[in-house]
């Protein structure tokens, strides 16, 4: 249906009653609406407002280099050794691509009324089929020897990465307005999930398709969980707060 | 509103991020009575509505620095609108779910009867569900584009417009019905 046709339907929708609706013309109270100058003018202060989204963007991706960058100090950098380099160029600019999406998502969910081009849902289970596809084609050793016991440190590093990265996008999204708390919880918590997945990437040696499907990728499921968590704690407060 | 009034309330919005009493109280007098009708048309109660206008300025204020000059100002207000409006609604059904009638209320104590903004659209858009219902409110009445009704509702351009003609197929079954 083109935007002429809904257009016309919505002209169309006033006369089928046979006679014009009536528009409103209910004003709110004036002792209200006195009520309500006094409360802000009371509050008043000048803010900044926030910068573009080139800048927001800059800082999100800024923020997530750091947090994947600065693991490499406590877990090392030995899969750089052990990449050769297309699978480097492929795994990182794959990162650095979702990271970018991510970013651009988030953003649309603290800055109420934005053009929403990236839709959260779309994106996580996009991410997710593409690096469940990514890995089996980037590495081809399947071996499952030494599976758990190599497996479990990796996906402790990379979930007290994300639980950083979390913590910091938590404190960078309390900066906008959240028109829906639970998406833009699940949002941080899968993007910070990412940057534990990125922090292994350069960390972790073992470069076999079922571990790193399973070991790395799973500290964005575990990001994506506690993010709904949290979002589901910050939706239940604030149908609780009285303003 | 029109383009140049649109300019104008973007303008009194910038200078209410510069502390400016003048240009607050002059948006709060040019927005509330949109953003009323707005809340009324889903709750039906005038105090109710009216609860929820000053709720929304409050937010207003707290997200006032996340509006930028040089978007659109509407999208914004009813993102923050409808936020609101979520909110109370939850609220309002988790106090319900933790309450129960001990005894009648004297009269006295009753609130008065809900003034509905206007009977014959009030009671048409009832007919819809929620989500149809503000998409149409926000199209017909508040004047809003398509673009800007997915901005303000977090969707896309696609699902306000299937949710319009959704909503413009249960209206004519109701005008069928009523004619």
């Amino acid at each position: 249906m083109s935007d002429e046709e809904i257009q016309r339907l919505l002209a169309e929708g006033i006369e089928l009653s046979g006679t014009p609706l009536e528009q409103p013309k209910d004003r709110p109270d004036e002792k209200r609406l006195a009520k309500i100058r006094s409360l802000l003018t009371a509050r008043l202060g000048p803010v900044r407002p926030l910068p573009s989204n080139r800048v927001l963007i800059g800082i999100g991706l800024a923020s997530f280099a750091l947090v994947s960058l600065l693991a490499t100090i406590y877990g090392g950098h030995q899969a750089l050794h052990a990449l050769n380099p297309v699978q480097m160029a492929v795994y990182f600019a794959s990162f650095l691509l979702l990271a970018i999406l991510f970013v651009v998502a988030v953003l649309e969910q603290i800055i109420p009324g934005s053009k929403r081009r990236v839709k959260p849902g779309v994106l996580m289970a996009g991410a997710g089929l593409f690096l469940i596809a990514l890995a089996p084609v980037l590495f081809e050793n399947f071996g499952l020897d030494g599976f758990v016991e190599e497996g479990l440190p990796c996906l402790k590093f990379g979930t007290f990465v994300a639980t950083i990265g979390g913590a910091l996008g938590f404190f960078l999204i309390r900066k906008g307005f959240l028109t829906s708390p639970l998406e833009a919880s699940v949002l941080i918590g899968c993007f910070a999930g990412l940057s534990g997945v990125t922090a292994l990437g350069f960390a972790c040696p073992f470069l076999n398709a079922p571990h790193i499907l399973v070991w790395h990728f799973g500290t964005m499921v575990i990001g994506t969980a506690a993010g709904a968590l949290i979002g589901l704690v910050l939706e239940w407060r604030a149908s609780r707060n009285e303003n | 509103m029109g383009e140049s009034a649109i300019g104008e309330v973007e303008a009194l919005m910038s200078r209410y991020q510069q502390a400016d009493g003048e240009a607050t109280a002059a948006l709060i007098a040019r927005l509330s009575p949109q953003v009323f009708q707005f809340f009324l048309a889903q709750v039906r109660d005038r105090f109710q509505a009216e609860d929820l206008l000053q709720d929304f300025w409050l937010r207003v204020h707290k997200a006032r620095h996340t509006f930028r000059t040089g978007e659109p100002l509407l999208p914004w207000v009813f993102a923050i609108a409808r936020r609101t409006k979520i909110d109370q609604y939850r609220r309002t059904r988790n106090t319900k779910t933790h309450e129960f009638q001990l005894e009648q209320l004297p009269d006295a104590a009753s609130p008065e009867p809900a003034k509905e903004a206007s009977p014959e659209l009030a009671d048409l858009l009832q007919t819809l569900p929620a989500a149809q219902r503000e998409t149409i409110w926000l199209l017909k009445v508040s004047g809003l584009s398509l673009e800007e009704v997915a901005r303000a509702t977090g969707s896309s351009v696609g699902a306000v417009k299937q949710r319009a003609h959704r909503a413009y197929e249960k209206l004519r079954t109701v005008f069928g019905d009523r004619a």
